[in-house]
């Protein structure tokens, strides 16, 4: 029962509080909300942790909240608010409801599933549960090392207070169904933001958020879906939105970069696109550059005073790779990339409707578009330098860490159909409602 | 018997996975179906791309669905294991080792695999689950036996059915 208590505290005080983050309509509030709460809990406890504060996995978040929930009101970003509900679009989101149903239904029968789930998130997460912060042996013994020490806390952190919460850590069916409504926050934001601009940009959302690959990794305990609902979240508003209300884009980013490295790659690479095809929003972007940098701040200084290496960069440093075989990589790397985003059953279905979309529509969301195609190429990078085995790394990560800058690609394609893309001088502030069966989307 | 189990398994994962792709072709169908009206090829593209995804999420869910139950049956609350693969050590094996562990005590494992690391499934599992109790193979104070017998200067303290625990 204390779990389950604990359980619904994590939801709902977090979404209350996330939702002054924004004013509009209920659903996409909620969605939003819901996801700004859970970064502000888990900043409030990461900085806790890392000060030392006492009961730092309650204290903490308790704390973040309360500074959000002040904050809240003076950076609200008005969403706007929702055409009225179509038929067809009914049917879309009941299904999507009955799709996250049946997740939290399977959730609430589940251990944290998969391998690095609870070898590396939920471990952290109770250590940070049992010491309170991030000095224990599981953060600076060697014999820990397989859990990756400097990988970012958001995850671990706001896992740790549900486990302090509910007083144990013997139950990982709470962790799941937090990981279920992390996912629905990102999904009722994502739709929320994707009606207002008609059915096909609904459709292509849709079609990322229910591929059967990033539902499996829904309920496995991993930490790439909710890495990448935030930045998908915190992308489309710092695109699409008010540039003058970039508070909560720049906060969804940073949770972004604090969940996942590659999530602190993704969100400076979405900041620096932005920035670069929307001059508009320059100076968005740089708050939100700033705020994700500050955010990681305390993290990286933790790592760094703590000698806490990450094993891509010590392989790297103890034997340097060299140009050549780098050269050699790069076309196996790229080829295994492109087999996994083109190959049907995972991916290929979502790369080719989006590309036909972009090419039929024009891709008028460039910004987003390049910064998909640049995460696709950081893991190429990534596998072409990396220091582990090749074979063994590519097959136990591609599948996952493809997932955010696909979500960045149907970002971007549904972007650029319906209306309320603010031209490249222009200011559109909150995206206008399409109307409710727009005949030539794209135009 | 073991091929025939194995077939058995085969052609039951085989209906699993039908029925969850018709249940889900169907759902998709019902869905999409007033959208197929539209001339619009961003919303054709868009139709094809969801109707694809929801019907492969179908046979998804039915083997997550499978797994779940697997884990149910087998009493894992906290941890999981890969698909295909028996738990390390049992859960009477776990509490047993978890009562004899003391305060700031190590332990170390031994699988048919090998002696800690060697087995990493074994290791980093059994570290989740031990966990504030940290894995100590140089020097460990309690030992875990999963499936090998004991050496003899080993003192077994606890005794399963599946292994044991020596200090």
């Amino acid at each position: 029962l204390r779990a389950a208590v604990a359980l619904v505290i994590t939801v709902v005080v977090p979404t209350m509080v996330g939702m002054r983050w924004f004013g509009g309509d209920a659903v996409t509030r909620l969605g939003f909300g819901g996801l700004v709460g859970i970064v502000l809990a888990g900043v409030g406890a990461m900085i806790a942790g890392l000060l030392g504060v006492p009961a730092a996995p309650i204290s903490g978040p308790i704390a973040g909240l309360v500074i959000g929930g002040l904050i809240g009101p003076r950076v609200r970003l008005d969403v706007g608010r929702l055409p009225p509900l179509a038929d067809e679009h009914r049917r879309l989101l009941l299904l999507v409801l009955v799709i996250g149903v049946a997740l939290a239904l399977l959730a609430l029968a589940r251990p944290v599933a998969g391998w690095d789930g609870w070898a590396i998130w939920s471990l952290k997460a109770k250590a940070f549960a049992a010491t309170g912060g991030f000095a224990g042996p599981v953060f600076t013994d060697p014999v820990y090392a397989y859990a990756h020490a400097d990988y970012p806390p958001l995850l671990s952190a706001v896992q740790g207070a549900l486990y302090r919460l509910a007083g144990s850590t013997d139950a990982g069916w709470p962790l799941q169904v937090h990981l279920v409504w992390w996912w629905a926050c990102g999904v009722l934001a994502l739709t929320g933001f994707a009606r207002r601009r008609g059915t096909a940009a609904l459709l292509l959302l849709l079609s990322w958020a229910v591929a059967p690959h990033l539902v499996r990794q829904v309920i496995s305990g991993y930490a790439d879906v909710p890495m990448a609902m935030l930045l998908l979240c915190g992308a489309a508003l710092l695109s699409q939105m008010s540039p003058a209300r970039w508070a909560p884009a720049a906060l969804l980013l940073a949770g972004a970069g604090l969940t996942k490295n590659e999530g602190l790659l993704l969100a400076l690479a979405v900041v620096a696109a932005v920035a670069v095809w929307h001059p508009e929003r320059r100076r968005a972007a740089a708050g939100a550059a700033a705020a994700t940098v500050v955010v990681f701040a305390p993290w990286a200084a933790f790592v760094w005073l703590g000698e806490i290496s990450n094993d891509v960069v010590a392989g790297l440093t103890a034997q340097p790779p060299v140009a050549l075989d780098i050269l050699a990589r790069l076309p196996v790397a790229f080829a295994a990339v492109l087999r996994e985003v083109v190959w049907a059953p995972r991916w290929g279905f979502l790369v080719l409707a989006c590309s036909i979309v972009l090419v039929w529509a024009g891709a008028r969301a460039r910004g987003l578009l390049v910064a998909a195609l640049a995460g696709l190429m950081l893991f190429v990078a990534i596998y072409a330098i990396t220091p582990r085995d090749f074979d063994w790394h590519v097959e136990g990560s591609i599948d996952r860490v493809v997932t955010a800058p696909l979500g960045l690609l149907a970002l971007a394609a549904a972007c650029s159909v319906g209306r309320g893309l603010p031209s490249r001088t222009g200011s559109t502030a909150v995206p206008s409602p399409p109307p409710a069966r727009e005949g030539s989307v794209g135009t | 018997v073991g091929a025939r189990a194995s077939a058995i398994g085969i052609v039951g994962r085989m209906t699993l996975l039908l029925v969850g792709g018709l249940v889900a072709g169907i759902a998709a169908a019902l869905v999409v179906r007033p959208l197929w009206e539209r001339r619009d090829r961003t919303v054709l593209a868009g139709i094809v791309a969801t109707t694809a995804a929801i019907v492969l999420l179908g046979p998804t869910l039915a083997i997550e669905v499978s797994e779940t139950l697997r884990f149910v049956r087998l009493e894992l609350a906290d941890a999981g294991v890969p698909r295909n693969v028996d738990p390390p050590l049992s859960e009477q094996l776990v509490d047993a080792v978890r009562q004899e562990l003391a305060a700031g005590e190590r332990w170390a494992v031994v699988t048919p695999t090998g002696y800690c690391q060697e087995d990493e499934l074994a290791y980093q599992w059994l570290a989740f689950r031990l966990h504030p109790a940290p894995p100590g193979c140089a020097a460990p104070d309690v030992t875990v036996y999963a499936g090998v017998r004991p050496p003899g200067d080993a003192v077994v303290v606890r005794q399963v059915t599946d292994g044991a625990v020596a200090r």
